[in-house]
């Protein structure tokens, strides 16, 4: 009968602590670092902190084709396909190459710039628009920006 | 209005209209304004004013510079500095790229940190001198003082901004503004020597090597 309950104990335990690590991992998979230290080398600027989920949430009525794109077969401008969307890094490179934004240029013309859009448009929720409002360097977390 | 908007948009553009057609006409201004002497034989010799600016821009060329070694040098890289650092520092490339899609070659950041450095130390080298050296004193004005001040402004808020110490959205602001005020003042203010130290170095030169002979550098 110890042993049962004992058993019980162990089964409740691991469900609990599973469920604790998933939510954790799940929880970090909507909120993570834009580093690209393989792309960049040494950064010259502190990482970006990028949830995800905000964008998604704040931007639903504008689409996933606000930041995804691909360059079209025929004329090689930005269109937005869904099924293919992608992290910028995928396509953009260290440099510009063929009239395709180099990777900084393309964050900044996708982030700051929306950011600002947003900003003039009067809309309630928008991102920060200054270097330090999503480059905040560890020691200076809460740069409002 | 969002007032990080307001001095990265509108007042950007006002400070570097009134900079870039102020100095159009101060430039036009001594062109046109300046006028041969309506006597016989009068000074104006295009090599001496030439070798009067020549002089001017190298260090320790003059007789004046190297009886002043630590003006000179303290003088010499913040004029190198101020010019370079808002040229081409990377947070202003990027921002011109964003507005312009023109893009350069950035400083690095350790160089750039320790030039902005420099900059400031300079001011208050400068402050001190018009405060304490009697001939210096003699011709300073309170303007001279703001000037100054304008200048470590714009430097310090700057430094403050990239290594985000303080409140960095007010320090940003801050920065931009001081520097759209240096913008408009130049034209106008003694930082217009920016513009035309070239005049005022090449009537020296005409004016005292041709008849005197002198080598006023």
């Amino acid at each position: 009968m110890q042993k049962w309950r004992l058993a019980k104990l162990l089964i409740i335990g691991s469900i609990i602590g599973g469920l604790a690590v998933w939510t954790n991992s799940a929880a970090q998979e909507a909120e993570y670092n834009l580093a690209h230290r393989d792309i960049f080398g040494s950064l010259r600027r502190a990482p970006v902190r990028f949830s995800h989920e905000v964008h998604s949430e704040t931007l639903a009525q504008d689409g996933c084709g606000v930041c995804h794109h691909v360059a079209d077969e025929s004329s090689g401008k930005p269109v937005y396909v869904e099924g293919e969307e992608q992290g910028c890094q995928e396509c953009h490179l260290r440099q510009e190459d063929h009239r395709k934004p180099a990777l900084r240029e393309a964050y900044h013309g996708s982030c700051t710039v929306c950011h600002r859009r947003l900003i003039k448009s009067k809309r309630p929720q928008y991102g920060p628009s200054t270097c330090g409002g999503c480059h905040k360097k560890q020691s200076n977390e809460n740069p409002s920006g | 209005m969002d007032i990080y908007e307001l001095v990265r948009g509108p007042l950007a553009w006002v400070a570097l209209i009134i900079f870039v057609l102020g100095s159009l006409y101060r430039i036009a201004y001594f062109i046109f304004r300046g006028k041969k002497e309506t006597v016989l034989d009068s000074a104006g010799s295009s090599l001496n004013a030439a070798r009067s600016i020549l002089h001017g821009l190298i260090p320790f060329a003059t007789t004046d510079m190297r009886r002043r070694p630590l003006f000179t040098v303290v003088s010499r890289l913040f004029h190198l500095c101020v010019v370079i650092l808002p040229v081409f520092l990377l947070a202003h490339i990027v921002l011109w790229y964003e507005s312009w899609k023109i893009q350069w070659w950035s400083l690095p950041d350790g160089p750039a940190d320790i030039m902005t450095l420099w900059v400031m130390a300079a001011c208050v080298y400068f402050f001190l001198r018009r405060l304490l050296i009697p001939e210096v004193k003699q011709v300073s004005r309170p303007g001279d003082i703001g000037l100054l001040l304008i200048i470590l402004l714009t430097f310090l808020t700057g430094f403050l901004a990239y290594h985000q110490w303080g409140p960095y959205r007010p320090v940003l602001i801050l920065h931009i503004l001081s520097g759209e005020a240096l913008l408009v003042v130049l034209p106008f203010s003694k930082l217009g020597h920016m513009l035309y130290f070239g005049f005022s170095r090449a009537y020296m030169g005409a004016e005292f090597g041709q008849h005197l002979r002198a080598r006023d550098w």
